[in-house]
């Protein structure tokens, strides 16, 4: 997220929308256009004004690079982000596993976006990791907001403390990177991509930091934050989705693996913690096939060309898409665009 | 989606609550009368009804104006008394601090009668 004081004429979003979509736009400005339109909506959730200087949206420069660092925050069970620094990047471990779990694996993230995929941080530009630790009182959960990371303890019984996880760190800074990229609107389809697309490199970067194959991963999310009343259950499973849990407190997996059970109704923002359980199963037939780093790069090649109400559809296309240029790349093997294709087949796509 | 009707006639509340989304898409729902619940209860959270101010808050401060950021909770409160109704519609991000202890009460309600089912 740029954040700087705003110069710019209104520009009306069908406008930029169609800008986005233009084949040859450079990956920098289609990021300007997207932030460029989007920054409104999300400055009001934030209560704060957020916009692009009218040097750079119109590419004249860029914005100044980062430096990639981690600042963990410890917001000592307020309701409030950033209350004390606790560690900052080099700085050493601290007595807070907490802190210590968001420090590594937030440097776990950004280190497998450069190294695997040549990504400098959130934005590539070197976008400094801001995490929040201890927020709230008992708040199971954790989340993006498009600036910084935020995560609750957890009830203990529940769930525990969400900094815990590979997974939960790598899918919500994920949705960072997805912000900065195709920024897909968080409702239907593209909201279910957007989640799915947080579930993918979540998964492929714990397979990443472990040395992990897709034959022997569990291609379970969530299962290393479920507390002792839930202990072996999992929130999702990419493998079988609808199969995570079903216990009186959470009730069953409701997740399809199959357009066939594409849900439909209104809750969740229209299903995009749920019907995300389709791409999910796709990506990990893709990985079954062809490797988790292969289908993870083409993955990832195709987030870069996707725009924000982009549907499954669309999806599908630009990822078949992404692998026929891989392989002309010569960065994967032939075959791969059937593979995906494939893939999608299996699940109604 | 946390929705609380709160209708008081009297000393008697009755609740209606809804927290959805986050990243465990949790789905939790509650609906109960104060008098149903251990006096001590009731009183904790008349007591919080009041201390967060809810009447006051305008629902136009606190409505989201899209649907994410990603994971936030998604909260929906609505009261209503012999004079005043109330209705919000909320996120992580826009929920006012004052109005946490009450939900926070609430969600641990709901865990315990979610779990007795």
């Amino acid at each position: 997220m740029l954040k700087r004081r705003c110069h710019c004429n209104y520009i009306p979003p069908y406008v930029l929308e169609n800008m986005v979509k233009a084949a040859n736009l450079e990956e920098e400005q289609k990021r300007i256009f997207l932030n460029t339109m989007y920054a409104g909506d999300r400055s009001r959730d934030k209560r704060e004004i957020k916009s692009v200087p009218m040097e750079i949206f119109m590419g004249v420069t860029t914005a100044p690079a980062g430096t990639s660092a981690l600042e963990v925050y410890d917001c000592q069970t307020q309701w409030i982000q950033r209350v004390k620094l606790v560690r900052g990047q080099g700085d050493p471990v601290t007595g807070d596993d907490s802190v210590n779990h968001a420090y590594d694996f937030a440097g776990t993230v950004r280190d497998y976006y450069k190294q695997v995929l040549q990504r400098n941080s959130i934005d590539n530009l070197g976008l400094n990791l801001i995490l929040n630790v201890h927020y709230g009182v008992k708040y199971m959960n954790a989340f993006w907001d498009g600036d910084e990371m935020t995560f609750g303890d957890g009830d203990g019984q529940i769930f525990v403390d969400f900094s815990k996880s590979l997974d939960v760190v790598g899918h919500e800074l994920t949705h960072g990177v997805t912000q900065f990229t195709a920024n897909l609107d968080y409702y239907s389809q593209p909201g279910a991509l957007n989640e799915s697309f947080s579930d993918v490199f979540g998964t492929a970067i714990t397979q990443w930091a472990s040395k992990e194959t897709a034959d022997k991963a569990d291609w379970l999310i969530g299962d290393e934050i479920m507390g002792p009343s839930l202990y072996g259950e999992a929130l999702r499973s990419m493998k079988e989705p609808g199969t995570a849990y079903d216990n009186p407190l959470m009730g069953k997996d409701p997740q399809p693996g199959h357009m066939k059970d594409y849900y439909t109704g209104t809750g969740d923002n229209q299903g995009v913690h749920i019907n995300s359980g389709i791409p999910n199963k796709a990506f990990y037939l893709a990985s079954m096939d062809m490797g988790t780093e292969v289908a993870a790069l083409i993955w990832y090649t195709a987030l870069q060309k996707l725009w924000p109400k982009a549907n499954f559809s669309d999806t599908v296309a630009v990822i078949v898409e992404s692998a026929r240029l891989l392989v002309k790349a010569g960065q994967v093997k032939a075959g791969a665009p059937q593979k995906v294709r494939a893939a999608f087949k299996a699940v109604g796509l | 989606m946390a929705i609380v009707n709160l209708r008081i006639s009297g000393s008697i509340l009755h609740i209606h609550y809804e927290c959805s989304g986050g990243y465990a898409n949790l789905r939790l729902t509650l609906t109960v009368d104060t008098d149903d619940l251990p006096p001590q209860l009731a009183k904790e959270l008349l007591r919080l009804v009041k201390a967060s101010g809810v009447f006051n808050i305008k629902p136009s401060e606190v409505t989201p104006a899209s649907h994410g950021p990603p994971d936030v909770f998604l909260y929906q409160l609505s009261l209503s008394d012999a004079k005043r109704t109330q209705a919000l519609a909320l996120n992580d991000v826009t929920v006012p601090v004052t109005l946490r202890p009450l939900l926070t009460l609430l969600q641990q309600i709901a865990l315990e009668q979610q779990d007795k089912r």
